[in-house]
């Protein structure tokens, strides 16, 4: 009983952890002053080009994919799912959603490919391709979807 | 000034050299998704559109089925900078109500290039929807939650189309967007296919403000001169909001237009909650308000008017909506006529 306790009073007193997800472009881009509402503003394509003028092309990862889960949910308070009402009235507006890619790593390929592309992936995916232009702190268990590293 | 030819000359230009230029070697293919048309040209071109068909059943009329609506949309990203987009409509093209005149019916709704001076600033020139409230720049069909328009966004309230320049600025608040657009029309010069209920010429202003994730406030303001119906010039101010949670929304606008001279003033207001019954079926209900001198089939009526409405929308996918309400009210049947409207709108 007094184990248990223990464990419960361990459980209050210690800081929720929450796991994170990067925002990251190509090397090539120059990005200043980033906060979570330019990203929110960016995927949401509310803004289009960047303070360079280049234009950006935000990815997204199968709506289903946990980490777009999380993503959606912290960023836009909602499911990829029902952002679809969003996107019809975008539509009206002559602007489509963003791509969808089918791994992390054609993310990766995509946006070291494509000037102005902005996606996002875990921690552990991170490689010296891209650059990390944002942090987000989700409260979803992400890296539990952290791949090892396949020797090139 | 432009005139009606420099306009659509430049808007054409702009279009056919840049198009040529590929900024961006992607690798998107050409596809089509239902509801967001055909991309093409590495994702640089989208082709799609709209359909609308509603039956009507209203009080001492005649029943009537129309198309009213068959949209073409073409937008456009030729270069990083610059974005193209244009509407075209075949409004009201089949109709039980009068025979069919394929020319009058073509309308060329919005045709505008956006320059995307910075991230935050946009010019735009060319003709699009006047941003005077809300349901004005979202009202197709397959949107909005009704068959039929609050009399308040209605063309003989003010103008649907603006042709000229508009600058919007995008401000980050404390982490919420504030959107302040700008705007100058002259239609009377640009405009080649205007109605005769469209502005002659008119300044205006519209600013958006997100409160919190849920809740937006908006307000705007026009000053406009309409040749054919309203010869002084008028004053429209505007007040709205639009909540949105978990599938429940609550959208209301109020007017008020103020003019000098012996055509009177006129205000208004609409309030619209929309609720979720299950299985992507929604239950809509709007009253209405308007009182003062309303334009309406180039006569002038003074009135005050309630008018009420309930509904169901049946959304099965997301580009498609199926509707059916019934509207009813008092001393309203010259402006928002009681009846029995549905449709079937879809997004291609």
């Amino acid at each position: 009983m007094l184990v248990r306790l223990l464990i419960l009073l361990l459980l209050l007193v210690s800081p929720a952890i929450a796991d994170e997800i990067l925002v990251v472009t190509g090397l090539q881009v120059e990005v200043k002053d980033m906060s979570m509402k330019r990203v929110e503003n960016i995927f949401l394509k509310k803004t289009l080009v960047n303070q360079q003028g280049i234009r950006w092309i935000p990815l997204n990862l199968n709506p289903d994919h946990p980490l777009r889960q999380a993503f959606s949910q912290t960023l836009f308070k909602q499911r990829p799912e029902d952002m679809e009402a969003y996107w019809n009235d975008q539509y009206f507006q002559g602007i489509t959603p963003p791509y969808v890619v089918t791994s992390e790593e054609a993310m990766l390929r995509f946006i070291t490919s494509t000037l102005g592309a902005i996606g996002y992936i875990l921690p552990c995916h991170l490689d010296s391709r891209v650059q990390v232009v944002f942090k987000v702190k989700v409260q979803s268990p992400v890296e539990k979807n952290c791949t090892p590293k396949t020797p090139q | 000034m432009f005139n009606r030819f420099n306009l659509f000359a430049i808007l054409s230009v702009c279009l056919s050299t840049s198009l040529c230029t590929v900024s961006h070697a992607d690798s998107v293919t050409p596809n089509y998704q239902w509801g967001r048309g055909i991309n093409l040209l590495y994702g640089q071109l989208n082709i799609g559109g709209y359909a609308n068909a509603s039956f009507e059943k209203v009080n001492s009329q005649k029943n009537s089925l129309t198309l009213n609506d068959f949209s073409l949309f073409i937008s456009a990203s030729p270069s990083d900078s610059v974005r193209f987009f244009s509407e075209i409509e075949l409004e009201d093209v089949l109709t039980t109500e009068h025979s069919s005149n394929f020319n009058a019916s073509l309308k060329v709704e919005r045709l505008y290039l956006d320059y995307l001076a910075t991230d935050e600033i946009t010019v735009r020139v060319g003709k699009w929807l006047t941003p005077f409230g809300r349901w004005n720049v979202v009202h197709a069909a397959p949107l909005v939650w009704t068959t039929t328009r609050p009399f308040i966004t209605d063309e003989l309230f003010f103008p649907a189309h603006s042709s000229g320049a508009m600058v919007s600025k995008k401000f980050n608040i404390n982490e919420h967007n504030l959107d302040v657009s700008v705007y100058v029309d002259d239609s009377e010069h640009l405009d080649v296919r205007k109605d005769p209920i469209d502005f002659e010429n008119a300044f205006g202003s519209r600013i958006n403000m997100e409160l919190t994730e849920q809740l937006q406030v908006g307000f705007s303001f026009l000053d406009f001169k309409q040749a054919d119906v309203r010869e002084a010039r008028n004053h429209l101010f505007g007040v709205d909001f639009l909540w949105q949670q978990n599938g429940y929304e609550l959208q209301m606008e109020a007017s008020y237009r103020h003019n000098a001279s012996v055509q009177g003033d006129e205000k208004g207001l609409y309030i619209q909650g929309v609720a979720p019954l299950g299985e992507q079926v929604f239950a809509v209900s709007r009253y209405e308000y308007l009182e003062g001198a309303h334009q309406v089939n180039f006569t002038r009526l003074q009135s005050s008017t309630h008018a009420a409405l309930a509904g169901l929308v049946w959304r099965p996918f997301v580009p498609l909506a199926i509707k059916a309400e019934y509207r009813f009210g008092s001393q309203n049947q010259a402006i928002t006529p009681s009846g029995f409207f549905t449709s079937v709108a879809v997004f291609f």
